[in-house]
């Protein structure tokens, strides 16, 4: 019954406002005019009346083309948004002779001032082309005279000749569109298969065959024609620690999955993994015959680094570390090779694909068996793998056999040789190989991460400042960050933990690129004034290196709480005080363990000698949302604990 | 021979460097330049650059700029190992070359030629050469000899040929080897400069541009976009206002407008706001550099038509919207920014970053900003306050001094009071009255209804440790106001820290700027806007009224630096605290830093131990 009644008023909310969509350029309706607010979300700025996609095959040059055509009107309320009033289409040049074109952008503001209609066309002399890359260029605009009440309106053609590009859609922007319709026509001689996210039902979808009649070469067709859209799209809500804003959009993205000629016969590109990965080795220049050209360059190397008695371990840390630091990495992310084995070699740098490609070739022919591993990052989203959709992953790293398995990138010289970095954490990635079952491997990191900060402090007689040595340990992902971080430079050191820990006189850092496998450390010496209230004494047993306040500010959370891999905070603080002083009370102890989090703070007192034990296990990479409530409380424990302070006093 | 001699100068090179520290460095920056009797200019410049370690890769990646008005030719570029010998020489093909972008512009024409020159074995050298020809140009070289602030160079070297009918000025600032020769109706300056230490980025240093050894060369005479001069101040100005002949094409229908819009106004200043006033409201700033370098204003006409423009455009405008009701004003040009760069009055010279306007007015100049649609009417902020600009007239163009905020107009008042309401949080209300950089902040985000910016940007200010704000409004908003009030409610977590049997509350709540201690300082302190804070705090501690409190002494310090000042009063359960904290506008050169520095921890050291105890 409930759904019932939801439908219903999904219904007439919807007709009411299907009678408001006007759909021809540059005409709007009465209530798009007077429009000053979007009931559904106040705080809205401006909202998408209208965006319309359509694509098209034409037949153009003895090929066919897509031609995209797209529509979208924009109501602004308040003319301070961001975001609305600049236009940018990006678009591909191969540069071997095959591009992308836009044409026809028509572009204009609707003004309405004292009751009259004022329409204002961009300039086509101020739209720009600006290159943004060898293959990428953007045409650029800005719309006129933009005032509260103005509607934006444009369109243009989008023209590629890559059929491997029919144009994706989103549905949703970062403000609300009322409606969004996409319409592809499809022809018989390319099959694409679609993925919708975030979308269970159309509010309006319709197929049809076209009644126009179409020939090519000597075959007669007609387009199938397909219609969906969304209405009333809330605007899509970023929040702090989600992996991907891919992830949650409201989209749908097609793939070409096969080529039928006129006469019948089929080339498929898309049916399964397993062929995709067939493709990817033996036809790709780019994948496959790339790893195949890069196997010359194995011998000369192999001989350099003398692998000859070597175990494979010892072969694969040795040749992954020398591709480490002998190549760089442009940091261009990828899956297929940007450049012949040749040219890498050459100019010693490449994206992630010519680096990690590359390195798979050494492996193997140094007998190390390595094979490619395909996934989607952080920040390009989750994969799917209902369809071989291969543009959904955007990066390869090396999985290997030695004495275990292990993954490696070759681009991250900061990380063990079987390490990849938290960039490729997401989920789980495809092996590329020739077998016929499918493999895929969890990326998710398994390793407890750890750092240990351990602090010696003595109180001076004198000054009653006290004197610090302070070693701060890391392990796993939090000795990579701090490496990236920090690297070797002191001042950088100085810079972050004077903030923290009080002067520091002397520092420096251990094992920042000799050794990846060990801890990374950071060793400082200095002093830190403590805080003299009367006789007494204060100190901060971990001085200020705690979380000072809940990084959990929400009280409530729609997405899951992302850290990337599991942590561990350690603390171990001695305090040395002189005889004529003493502690007449600790603080609180505490301790809480379940199945999110170790949590413990103690204090101990002997001898003019304290110690305070703090440590704070988070036993999850990804924590639920309904893990939140919980987990925000243990930060707020840990915030209290871990900061409190003790008391220094005259003995009497 | 050639290659021979390339190879016994890397080798000298490398040999002479400190060979401990094996810190990367450019070895060579040189720069020829050679004017031709038409004017053309032809700029050859090399670098030399050696890199010791895999961190260092990045000076491997090149990047060359050109304008579209230039000719840009690549000359060669190869990698040495550390004997010097050629390891690698790049290819042209592996050049690309892309548009110039930048997050300040929307759009520029300006291009990037871009390549690497990576090498796995250190250290290892890499050399590249270029040459840009130029029929037109402003400045014949502003050169300096450190290619990165950050990194050491070894041997700077800079030299000119030109006609010897082609006059010059010239300024520099830096340990230079001088020569000037004639040979063959060519005169030859030629500068040389060895060992270039690196700069540390440090607080309240002046403009790193001017720290830096530098040397510029102007030519008398130059022709970019039309004929101009470098002669004086005037004349420059006079190729200012040249370049913009005829931007000044506002619409009749505009000029109608404006006119029927300050009918009836009598003052003069009124009419001025009114048009400044329209101008806000009505257009947005949007950078679009194309063409003589996006150092010429698109017109009026351009402006009134889209309702955006770059500040050049906007004052255009703003002028020809003035103009057109018999209000002559100066385009103004400036080097805006916190960062102030000062203008080297001794070379009139392209030195400015910014155009803004001013209107003499009586004996008085109203400065007006054309790009803010926030700021007040002749307000001039920390952006353009204290530093000189050329205002811009076809013959009587001059420089002339931004005024500078006074102590009194950067006041930041703050006045809390706090009452416990339960154990856990403080009921609070506040007044904050506010001027300078943050009067502008929240003026921008308020005019631009930026909710969540203003809401950060009042947090930031209130600057509480765990405060929740419930509500807050401004008082006697005006847009002609150069300050803002804002009065505020909110729950601060309980500021009673339970230490053993005590209770501690610590009342200071101004933070002051952290500067280096004395002998970490190297560089001279240059205060461009002075600080000005004042807190007012009101604890009632009703809850305690039976337990001793004890408040901290008062203290005063004063210096030609700065003030600061912190009064405590106890009214039955009442605790009233004032701090106030003035650091003055001003140079303090190194040799004074000590007693600056000494100022500056006197008062630290007291904020740090000052404590409202109660037991």
């Amino acid at each position: 019954m409930k759904n019932l009644i939801f439908i219903l008023l999904t219904l007439v909310t919807n007709q009411v406002y299907t009678q408001q969509v006007t759909k021809t350029f540059g005409n709007f309706s009465e209530e798009e005019i007077n429009m000053t607010a979007y009931e559904e979300d106040e705080d809205a700025k401006a909202v998408v009346l209208y965006d319309k996609g359509i694509s098209e095959f034409h037949y153009f040059n003895s090929e066919y083309d897509i031609r995209f055509t797209r529509h979208k009107r924009v109501k602004i309320f308040d003319k301070s948004i961001e975001g609305q009033a600049e236009v940018s289409i990006p678009y591909y040049k191969d540069g071997l002779g095959k591009t992308e074109v836009i044409e026809d952008i028509v572009a204009i503001t609707y003004n309405h001032e004292n009751g009259m209609p004022i329409m204002k066309k961009v300039d086509p002399k101020t739209i720009y082309d600006e290159q943004l890359s060898e293959k990428w260029h953007v045409k650029k605009f800005v719309f006129p005279d933009i005032q509260d009440g103005s509607i934006l309106e444009y369109k243009y053609v989008h023209i590629t000749p890559f059929l491997t590009k029919l144009p994706d859609w989103i549905f949703q922007d970062d403000i609300p569109t009322l409606y969004s319709e996409y319409e592809v026509g499809m022809i018989p001689f390319y099959e694409y298969v679609f993925l919708a996210q975030g979308i269970t039902e159309f509010d309006y979808e319709k197929t049809q065959k076209s009644t126009k009649r179409r020939k090519w070469q000597s075959t007669e067709y007609q387009t199938l024609d397909y219609a969906m859209a969304l209405k009333n799209v809330p605007a899509f809500k970023s929040q702090d620690y989600i992996s991907s804003k891919d992830d949650y959009l409201i989209k749908i993205d097609f793939q070409l999955s096969k080529v039928i000629t006129p006469d019948g016969r089929t080339r498929e590109i898309l049916s399964s993994w397993n062929k995709l990965n067939e493709n990817l080795l033996k036809r790709d220049k780019e994948f496959g015959l790339y790893i195949k050209g890069a196997k010359k360059y194995a011998n000369y190397i192999s001989q350099e680094l003398k692998l000859g008695q070597l175990s494979k371990q010892e072969k694969a840390e040795k040749i992954i570390n020398y591709v480490k630091s002998s190549f760089e990495w442009n940091g261009i992310y990828g899956k297929y090779a940007t450049q012949t084995p040749k040219e890498f070699y050459t100019k010693k740098t490449g994206s992630v694909a010519d680096i990690n490609l590359f390195t798979i070739a050494l492996l193997n022919e140094a007998g190390v068996e390595a094979e490619p591993l395909l996934l989607s990052t952080r920040n390009h989203g989750k994969l799917r793998t209902d369809y071989a959709f291969i543009h959904m992953m955007n990066y390869v790293i090396i999985i290997g056999q030695a004495d275990h398995t292990f993954l490696a990138d070759a681009t991250e010289d900061l990380l063990p040789y079987n390490r990849i970095p938290t960039r490729c954490v997401n989920d789980k990635g495809l092996i590329v190989n020739e077998k016929e079952e499918v493999e895929w491997i969890s990326l998710e990191s398994n390793i407890n991460s750890l750092e240990k900060k351990s602090i010696n402090m003595v109180l001076n007689p004198e000054s009653m400042d006290i004197d610090t040595k302070i070693s701060i340990q890391s392990t796993g992902y939090e000795s990579y960050y701090n490496r990236t971080y920090f690297k070797n430079d002191t001042t950088k050191i100085k810079d972050y933990y004077e903030e923290k820990v009080g002067d520091i006189n002397r520092m420096k850092s251990i094992n920042y690129n000799k050794n990846f496998a060990t801890p990374y450390s950071i060793f400082l010496v200095g002093n830190c004034e403590t805080e003299k209230l009367g006789d007494k004494i204060i100190v901060k047993p971990f001085l200020k290196l705690p979380m000072a306040e809940n990084v959990l500010e929400e009280e409530e959370r729609n997405y899951p709480v992302d850290f990337i891999y599991a942590n561990n905070d350690e603390y171990v603080t001695n305090l040395q005080i002189p005889n004529t002083h003493t502690i007449n009370s600790l603080p609180d102890d505490y301790s809480i363990s379940d199945d999110l989090v170790d949590l413990s703070v103690s204090y101990s007192f002997e001898n003019n000698s304290m110690t305070a034990k703090g440590n704070a296990n988070f036993k999850k990479a990804v924590y639920s949302v309904e893990d939140y409530p919980k987990l925000r409380e243990h930060f707020e424990m840990m915030v209290k604990y871990f900061n409190q302070a003790v008391v220094v006093e005259k003995a009497n | 021979m050639k290659t021979l001699v390339t190879k016994l100068l890397f080798i000298g090179i490398l040999t002479c460097m400190a060979p401990v520290d094996l810190a990367s460095q450019v070895l060579l920056n040189e720069c020829k330049i050679t004017v031709e009797p038409n004017g053309k200019k032809k700029t050859i410049q090399t670098y030399k650059i050696q890199i010791n370690n895999k961190e260092s890769n990045w000076l491997a990646e090149i990047g060359i700029r050109h304008d579209p008005k230039q000719k840009f030719t690549f000359k060669y570029a190869a990698i040495y190992d550390k004997s010097g010998k050629e390891v690698r020489k790049l290819k042209k093909k592996e050049i690309t070359t892309r548009s110039l972008r930048s997050s300040m512009a929307f759009f520029q024409d300006d291009m990037i030629s871009e390549f690497t020159l990576y090498h796995p074995t250190f250290p290892y050298i890499i050399e590249y050469s270029y040459e840009i020809v130029e029929a037109e140009y402003v400045v014949l070289k502003h050169w300096y000899p450190s290619k990165y602030s950050s990194i050491p160079t070894v041997l700077g070297k800079l030299e000119i040929q030109t006609p010897v009918d082609f006059s010059v000025n010239i300024d520099q600032n830096g340990a230079f080897e001088f020569n000037e020769t004639i040979i063959e109706k060519q005169k030859k300056y030629s500068w040389s400069i060895v060992n270039i230490d690196k700069i540390t980025d440090q607080i309240y240093a002046p403009n790193i541009y001017e720290m830096l050894p530098f040397v510029k060369v102007v030519s008398e005479n130059f022709t970019f976009g039309v004929e101009g001069s470098n002669k004086s101040w005037a004349d420059f100005g006079e190729w200012i206002h040249k370049l913009n002949e005829g931007t000044d094409d506002l619409p009749q229908s505009e000029k109608d407008k404006l006119k029927t819009m300050v009918a009836g106004l009598k003052d003069k200043r009124e009419v001025i706001k009114k048009v400044y006033h329209y101008l806000q409201d009505h257009t947005t700033y949007v950078l679009v550099m194309v063409e003589e370098g996006g150092l010429q204003s698109y017109p009026a006409s351009y402006v009134c038509e889209n309702k955006y423009g770059d500040c050049k455009a906007l004052t255009t405008y703003m002028k020809s919207m003035l103009k057109s009701l018999d209000i002559e004003s100066n385009y103004t040009v400036i080097y805006a920014g916190d960062d102030v760069r000062r203008v080297n009055e001794n070379i009139p010279s392209s030195q400015f970053n910014h155009v803004i306007l001013t209107v003499p007015i009586e004996s008085d100049t109203i400065w007006i900003e054309n790009t803010s649609n926030s700021l007040p009417f002749n307000y001039i902020g920390t952006f353009t306050q204290n530093r000189k600009g050329l205002a811009v007239d076809a013959k009587g163009s001059k420089i002339l001094a931004s005024p500078a905020l006074l102590t009194d107009q950067v006041l930041n008042e703050r006045q809390f009071s706090f009452k416990q309401s339960n154990n856990e949080t403080w009921s609070t209300s506040a007044h904050l009255n506010l001027r300078g950089d943050n009067f502008e902040d929240i003026r921008y985000y308020k005019t631009n209804n930026k909710e969540s910016k203003l809401d950060a940007k009042i947090i930031d200010v209130i600057d509480l440790d765990k405060f929740d704000l419930d509500d807050w409004e401004f008082e006697d908003y005006h847009r002609d106001s150069t300050h803002v009030k804002i009065k505020l409610n909110g729950n601060l977590k309980n500021p009673i820290r339970k230490v053993a049997n005590m209770e501690v509350i610590n009342p200071l709540r101004i933070k002051l700027p952290e500067f280096e201690k004395p002998d970490e300082r190297l560089q001279d302190v240059r205060i461009n806007c002075p600080i000005n804070k004042l807190d007012k705090l009101s604890f009632n501690l009703e809850e305690s009224i039976d337990k001793n409190v004890q408040i901290p002494d008062n203290f005063s310090l004063s210096s030609s630096y700065g003030e600061y000042k912190v009064e405590y009063k106890k009214v039955d359960y009442q605790i009233e605290v004032t701090e106030h904290f003035k650091l003055f506008a001003g140079d303090i050169d190194l040799n004074s830093y000590s007693d600056f520095y000494q100022f500056m921890n006197d008062i630290n050291k007291i904020k740090k131990q000052s404590a409202i105890i109660i037991e």
